[in-house]
């Protein structure tokens, strides 16, 4: 017997309430009696702790004061410490009547993308290769000091969040094109290259970063000429960059290796020789794909800035830690919680925006058909 | 003579035999200048070198030692039982992360909205705040408000957690435990062999082994008739307060707690996104077409999607396990006395041998780093796809 359907049969009805909020509020709350039971147990956690945490940060907060005979110990969250020491936080001690330096140099850093992007015409690579050195180098001139008339400010009143965000930018700034060049040596077809490169890269990734950074410390005056000293925050950067390098090669190495294998071929084909193959067809599309390793990198790079206060250096954990042993906050373990809070949201500003950036770059960048 | 020259260099192998050599010449160039300046500096400052120092007194206490050691032993024994001290913080720190990871991970799949969220929240926060901020947190701000021994919390009389740490019951081994010990192994081996062999006989005949549960049973049946043999020869040490202090028991000091803590927290948050990855990353029609075959939803989860999800997580998560033992090293800064503490803090200080120490810290790290990685190698190789590369 044939199956044909010779009439239209009529459509049916959608389900019942689909697409409303009460059926969302079923599918992804209340679907099984187990689900309910989660969801109210939950809900119940959720407010409730919602509730203590604005009691404690807001409400019974204390937001002003200069010891830490102004935070209680049945009061809650006591600001009071951050209001109190907040330009040490932020600037370290850097002199008052200078910050407006600071404040330059950091608009500078903030010009740089966009200026980077308006970089138009037929000197746009030059523009934008000149504008790279240029900023960077006139904002560490204007933080550093001691040429054009401007009063030198040594390192060690650098501090803050000031000093995190220093750090991290240069050991960001250089361990990417080291990075770079040491990913491409890993992959060279010499051999003896492809030795170093693989020993200096799994080197230190296997060892932590503090104790890099403590070995740096202690031992680079034993590998210098007597008589030069170099700067602590400088040996730290200088750690920072070769220590990250390894992790950018690893970065590189992967975004290299997603480049099929056709692309070099055809490259060669054409007759490109291998810095033009490298420059014109794989590391255009090699970089493109480390964008979301290396944002990861990047990030873990600021987080990683806080190990310099083991080492002497007051960023912004370090200056925190230094004003809470201070005897005018000595006291309560309340002030702990509230500064080390203060510094984690600080943190997390920073962070998280950077992975949310992250992701944009990542759709704006995908080209995949 | 020129051509001849130029003849070699056109040639590709002798070109890059000139560069490698090149480069050779230039490394051990810059590695001799090296060490000739920290030679000569060495003299200058007249700093002992070589490794006899490991023999001499410590002179100094360790709080944390699982084997006998006092301020008489040496350096080199101080070093080991530091070293001891970061291993166990990184095996546990690895097991209560993994674990940890695994409820994140099945949160962040969860049906339920707000489980999702809260668990996407408790990722983001913990992920996005540098770690040695997180152990402050922990050290100054969270355990310092525990209460003193007189009130210590209690979790049924068994274990305690004060302001001094966290005081746990001990196992002791009577009589026998050498024995028991054995069979463990011996029921290891035995289920080993099992499942090899069930494994072979199914790829072979197309159907399970029947027998296979007699050689479960034996494996399991085996150490508990051992135990009952000798007459339990394991009991508690249960920690207990006596007049000012807890007596018997295992006492674990208040840096090794929030180090765990911090660690466990902050890598459950890796870890989770690394399993949530995995799972996700299984292509659909995989799950629709167990389904199709019948399977059931706890099959399918078992027998297809672990199995490959498993491919995809065990790489990160080695390397996450690599980045914990290597960020256990921060438990120095709050006094847990681990090899970092030992090596850079004490014995530097007393003896000022930094380059021997510096040698002994990198390359212990690197040794374990190394080793995780061969690891990994040999897994990568045991579960890769064959039939088609």
């Amino acid at each position: 017997m044939s199956a044909t359907v010779r009439k239209i049969q009529p459509a049916q009805p959608p389900p019942v309430g689909s697409g409303t909020r009460i059926s969302w509020l079923k599918e992804n709350l209340f679907s099984s009696l187990w689900n309910t039971a989660v969801t109210l147990l939950l809900g119940w956690f959720t407010v409730h702790f919602t509730l203590t945490v604005i009691d404690w940060a807001l409400i019974d907060a204390v937001w002003h004061g200069e010891s830490a005979d102004a935070c209680p110990r049945d009061r809650g969250a006591c600001w009071a410490f951050v209001t109190a020491r907040w330009q040490q936080i932020i600037y370290g001690q850097y002199p008052g009547a200078l910050l407006w330096r600071v404040h330059t140099a950091f608009a500078l850093a903030l010009v740089l993308p966009f200026a980077f992007r308006l970089a138009r015409g037929r000197h746009q690579a030059g523009i934008r290769a000149t504008v790279l050195v240029i900023l960077p180098v006139m904002a560490m001139l204007l933080l550093s000091g001691g040429i054009l008339g401007l009063e030198k400010v040594p390192t060690d009143q650098w501090g803050g969040l000031m000093l995190t965000l220093v750090i991290a930018s240069i050991a960001i700034v250089f361990s990417i094109p080291l990075g770079l060049v040491l990913s491409l040596a890993r992959q060279s077809r010499l051999p003896a290259l492809r030795l170093v490169a693989v020993g200096f890269i799994e080197f230190w990734r296997g060892v932590p970063l503090i104790v890099v950074l403590f070995a740096f410390v202690s031992m680079l005056p034993l590998f210098v000429p007597e008589g030069r000293n170099i700067d602590i925050l400088v040996r730290t950067v200088i750690a920072f960059a070769i220590f990250n390098s390894a992790y950018m090669a690893e970065v590189f190495r992967g975004g290299l290796q997603s480049v099929p294998r056709g692309q070099y071929e055809a490259a060669e084909a054409i007759g490109l020789d291998y810095w033009k193959t490298m420059g014109l067809v794989v590391l255009p599309q090699a970089i493109r794909n480390s964008v979301p390793a290396l944002m990861n990198t990047c990030i873990s790079i600021f987080k990683e800035t806080t190990l310099v206060m083991l080492i002497g250096l007051s960023d912004l954990l370090g200056v925190i830690q230094l004003s809470l042993e201070d005897p005018d906050w000595l006291g309560p373990t309340h002030i702990y919680g509230s500064a080390y809070l203060f510094a984690a949201l600080l943190f997390f500003v920073f962070t998280y925006s950077m992975s949310k950036y992250s992701l944009r770059l990542e759709n704006r960048m995908n080209v995949e058909h | 003579m020129m051509s001849t020259l130029s003849r070699l260099w056109g040639h590709s192998t002798t070109r890059s035999l000139i560069y490698q050599s090149a480069i050779v010449l230039l490394v051990s160039a810059a590695v001799l200048t090296l060490i000739q300046t920290a030679t000569n500096n060495l003299q200058r400052l007249g700093i002992r070198t070589g490794f006899e120092f490991l023999s001499d007194e410590a002179g100094f206490v360790i709080n944390q030692a699982l084997f006998p050691y006092g301020p008489t032993s040496s350096y080199g024994m101080a070093i080991l039982v530091c070293l001891v001290n970061t291993l166990i913080l990184s095996l546990l720190g690895i097991l209560t992360s993994t674990t940890l990871g695994f409820f994140v991970a099945i949160a962040r799949l969860s049906r339920n909205w707000l489980l999702r969220a809260l668990a996407s929240a408790y990722v983001e926060l913990f992920r996005n705040v540098p770690l040695l901020l997180q152990l402050f947190f922990w050290y100054f701000a969270t355990l310092r408000l525990l209460p003193g021994k007189r009130e210590s919390l209690s979790l049924f009389d068994l274990i305690y957690l004060n302001i001094e740490g966290l005081f746990v019951p001990a196992p002791v081994f009577g009589q026998g435990a050498a024995l028991i010990a054995g069979s463990i192994l011996v029921s290891t081996v035995i289920a080993g062999v099992t499942l090899k062999f069930a494994r072979q006989h199914r790829e072979s005949t197309g159907k399970p082994f029947q027998h296979a549960r007699y050689g479960y049973a034996a494996a399991v049946l085996l150490p508990i008739a051992t135990l009952a043999a000798l007459d339990f020869p394991i009991s508690w040490d249960v920690p207990v307060f006596k007049r000012f202090n807890f007596e018997g028991g295992f006492a674990l000091q208040p840096e090794f707690v929030a180090m765990l803590l911090a660690i466990t927290l902050y890598n459950a948050a890796f870890i989770g996104e690394i399993i949530r990855a995995g799972i996700m990353s299984v292509h659909k029609g995989q799950r629709e077409a167990a389904r199709s075959i019948g399977l059931t939803a706890r099959e399918v989860y078992t027998v297809v999607i672990i199995p490959q999800a498993m491919r995809l997580i065990v790489p990160p998560l080695t390397n996450q396990y690599l980045n914990l033992t290597k960020a256990t090293a921060l438990a120095a800064a709050i006094g847990y006395p681990d090899l970092f503490w030992a090596v850079g803090g004490s014995i530097q200080a007393q003896t000022g041998q930094i380059l021997e120490l510096q040698a002994i810290t990198l390359s212990t790290y690197l040794a374990i780093s190394l080793l995780i990685a061969l690891l990994l190698n040999w897994y990568n190789r045991a579960t890769r796809l064959r039939g088609r590369s």
